[in-house]
């Protein structure tokens, strides 16, 4: 379908002030005012880009707000709010095809689709990623070496861009995977075919590995290639210490473990702690010496585990623990949680990762926590993933420590780059323009800026973190 | 704290003299962007070129109460955030102790209080949604007595004071702080015709309205005008009949 964002202007449009909101970025290190609209049909986002080319404004495409940097924030700009066209509409039971809008958080989808059976082929560390969001950040999760990102595993999306209307695209048109894995920089994501994956059984079992040595941890990795999925805690105080996680879903016939009752654990914790209330207990916890005291715990915890016979788990419970202790990110308040995601190919991650946490060690920053995963490049335009391993570090972000904290996070990005590195922007919040070229390419970037020219001719849609990269509109 | 002052990005109106252009100067100085808003075109441009990159001018007459609304969405627009409003603008024009001139007075509502209405709405309403921000009252210890020299510069201030006391109590709970600052004697073009002795320079005054923007309550610029004007305010009125100011 074309439109003419020209029809709707009959005068300018005027925001008003009472609908500016404050969006933060999900570790709370940034966050921006903008004009909020939510969106409850594609009529209501055509309208907004022609209202944001009336008033010479901007579009800030949102979800739900789970990237932890600046991705989908702008300041003055209409922050364009999907949450609300959220509905599952259909999942074929013979082939597994199921339609949802763009709104739809992954939480959504399972929820509908388990009980027959049908569970996502790939998710992300959190449920509550939307489903237009995880396809433009083309998401991946624990078994990317196995099953690629969230975009391999869609039939079609339909896109509501300011330059061509509402489009249907499917993977071998030849903008399917500069729109997945585009980061919305051409238009909402309104629904999505996703082919899910056929399960007998909602459980995994999963089996724990306790490292310490880097050596150790990769060897295990490379072993195990063949598992369904792969991760690793690592112990951010201490270098090449960790827990390596294997698991596996059963294959059993267990309809039972389908059901949601099954699936979602208990909202308390030790001690009857909710899990709702838990980030105020870890607050006292979020700092160098109580990360430490918490890191060394977990390790001994899981080397006085028996772990050759592994353990059940829930799926859910399995792939979205966090989800289960909402805001735990407020624990890093007054501060912030800042994510360091670097991709290293696997002939150079042995070498690479101790050096970021020696890097972090010297500076007397200490990433409270670090996480492992084994990847296999990823067929986006923007593409952030190689054949190697991803190391996630997080760090806590004060006042005091805020200039230190981005001198290291310049070091360890320089460093990553001497080691072939590539960046997530799901996770940014520092990179500067050049970074964005040494991680994409400049015929990646072109070709992305030529998709860009056609979808949103006006560049009536970007981001402060596009802005402030430089990849498809300046400051 | 996000810079040496404490705010990224600040709108000043009454912006081109004395306390205003000092507060446009620190605020930049501290690393805010900040929107200078005024009349007098020629005044902001120099304004300006003293931080080219952080102050951005807007010429406005607050008492152009219907440009308002775009004239603030201009100044966040062009800011690119908002996190604190000041509202500076005030004339005093000298009153001849027999005189009752309304156009005089009426111009003095207009931009003291009137004008501050029209602003501070607009900054309340969007702080309000996005449920933080400041606003600093720039009063003046003129408006704590009804006094004999300046009935309506008085009451204009008075009125400020009311209205910011409202807003601080309505906001209260919206994560939006209100300040007022009560300069006592300041040495700016306002009061040069009264030739005070012992008046504070504007300098020195931006720097302590800046520092106490967000304590959100009313605020003297040193603690002995809180002591001084404390007890003037307890004053019985009728002393206030030999006081010609």
């Amino acid at each position: 379908m074309d439109i003419s964002l020209d029809s709707h202007l009959t005068e300018p449009w005027v925001p008003d002030p009472a609908t500016v909101q404050t969006d933060w970025g999900f570790g709370y290190s940034c966050a921006a005012e903008s004009y909020h609209r939510s969106v409850t049909s594609p009529k209501d986002i055509i309208a907004a880009y022609a209202d944001a080319k009336s008033s010479g404004r901007k579009v800030v495409l949102r979800g739900n707000g789970r990237s932890y940097g600046d991705v989908s924030l702008l300041s003055e700009a209409i922050s364009l709010d999907l949450t609300r066209w959220s509905a599952v509409e259909s999942l074929d039971k013979e082939t597994g095809i199921l339609v949802a809008r763009g709104g739809a958080r992954l939480e959504d989808i399972w929820r509908f689709s388990l009980p027959d059976g049908w569970w996502l082929p790939v998710v992300s560390g959190t449920m509550l990623t939307t489903l237009a969001g995880g396809i433009s950040a083309n998401i991946h999760g624990k078994n990317n070496c196995q099953s690629g990102t969230f975009g391999e595993h869609l039939a079609w999306i339909e896109i509501v861009s300011p330059g061509r209307g509402i489009e249907r695209v499917q993977p071998d048109h030849p903008d399917f995977w500069t729109i997945v894995g585009g980061w919305g920089q051409f238009g909402f994501i309104t629904r999505a075919a996703i082919r899910m994956k056929r399960l007998s059984s909602g459980s995994v079992l999963v089996t724990d590995h306790p490292t310490e040595t880097w050596e150790e941890l990769f060897a295990i990795f490379e072993r195990d290639l063949d598992t369904e999925y792969q991760v690793a805690w690592m112990d951010g105080f201490r270098s090449g210490r960790g827990i390596y996680t294997n698991a596996k879903t059963i294959e059993a016939d267990e309809p039972a473990s389908l059901r949601t009752a099954y699936q979602v654990p208990s909202d308390r914790m030790a001690f009857g702690i909710r899990k709702d209330q838990a980030y105020k207990f870890l607050r006292y916890f979020t700092n160098g010496p109580g990360m430490r005291f918490l890191s060394g715990l977990k390790w001994k915890a899981a080397v006085k585990r028996p772990g050759d016979g592994g353990r059940m788990l829930p799926l859910v419970a399995y792939h979205f623990p966090l989800d289960f202790v909402p805001e735990w990110q407020r624990a890093y308040r007054p501060g912030a949680l800042v994510q360091f995601q670097v991709g290293i190919p696997s002939e150079a991650a042995p070498l690479a990762f101790p050096a970021l946490l020696r890097a972090a060690k010297l500076a007397k920053l200490e990433p409270y926590l670090a996480v492992v995963k084994r990847h296999r490049p990823d067929p986006s335009v923007l593409s952030y993933l190689c054949d190697g391993y991803s190391i996630a570090l997080d760090f806590h972000q004060t006042d005091r420590n805020r200039h230190r904290l981005q001198k290291l996070l310049r070091e360890l990005t320089d460093l990553s780059f001497s080691h072939g590195g590539k960046f997530y922007l799901a996770k940014d919040s520092f990179l500067l323009p050049a970074d964005a070229r040494r991680t994409f390419g400049d015929e990646a970037l072109a070709q992305f800026r030529e998709a860009k020219s056609r979808y949103d001719p006006d560049h009536l849609i970007t981001s402060s973190l596009f802005r402030r990269l430089e990849i498809a509109d300046k400051p | 704290m996000s810079n040496g002052v404490g705010y990224k990005f600040a709108i000043v109106v009454g912006a081109s003299s004395g306390i205003g252009a000092e507060l446009v100067r620190q605020l930049a100085d501290g690393g805010c962007r900040v929107a200078a808003v005024a009349r007098r075109g020629d005044r902001l441009q120099a304004l300006a070129k003293e931080y080219p990159n952080r102050i951005i001018p807007i010429v406005a007459d607050v008492s152009k109460f219907d440009e308002t609304p775009a004239i603030f969405l201009r100044c966040t627009d062009a800011l690119g955030g908002l996190d604190l409003v000041i509202y500076n603008s005030g004339i005093m024009p000298d009153v001849a102790p027999t005189e009752f001139n309304f156009a005089k007075d009426h111009a003095m509502i207009e931009t003291n209080f009137s004008g501050a209405v029209a602003w501070l709405n607009q900054a309340a309403e969007r702080f309000l949604s996005s449920r933080r921000g400041t606003i600093v009252v720039i009063g003046s210890v003129a408006g704590d007595r009804g006094r004999r020299g300046q009935p309506v510069y008085n009451a204009s201030k008075a009125g400020l004071h009311a209205y910011a006391e409202a807003l601080r109590n309505r906001l209260s709970r919206s994560g939006v702080t209100v300040t007022t600052m009560k300069p006592g004697p300041v040495a700016t073009d306002l009061v040069a015709h009264l030739g005070f002795r012992g008046a504070i320079p504007a300098d020195q005054a931006a720097r302590i309205i800046i520092a106490k923007s967000s304590r959100g309550s009313e605020q003297y610029l040193k603690f002995s005008h809180r002591v001084i004007f404390s007890i003037i305010r307890l004053l019985p009125s009728w002393i206030f009949r030999w006081i010609p100011i």
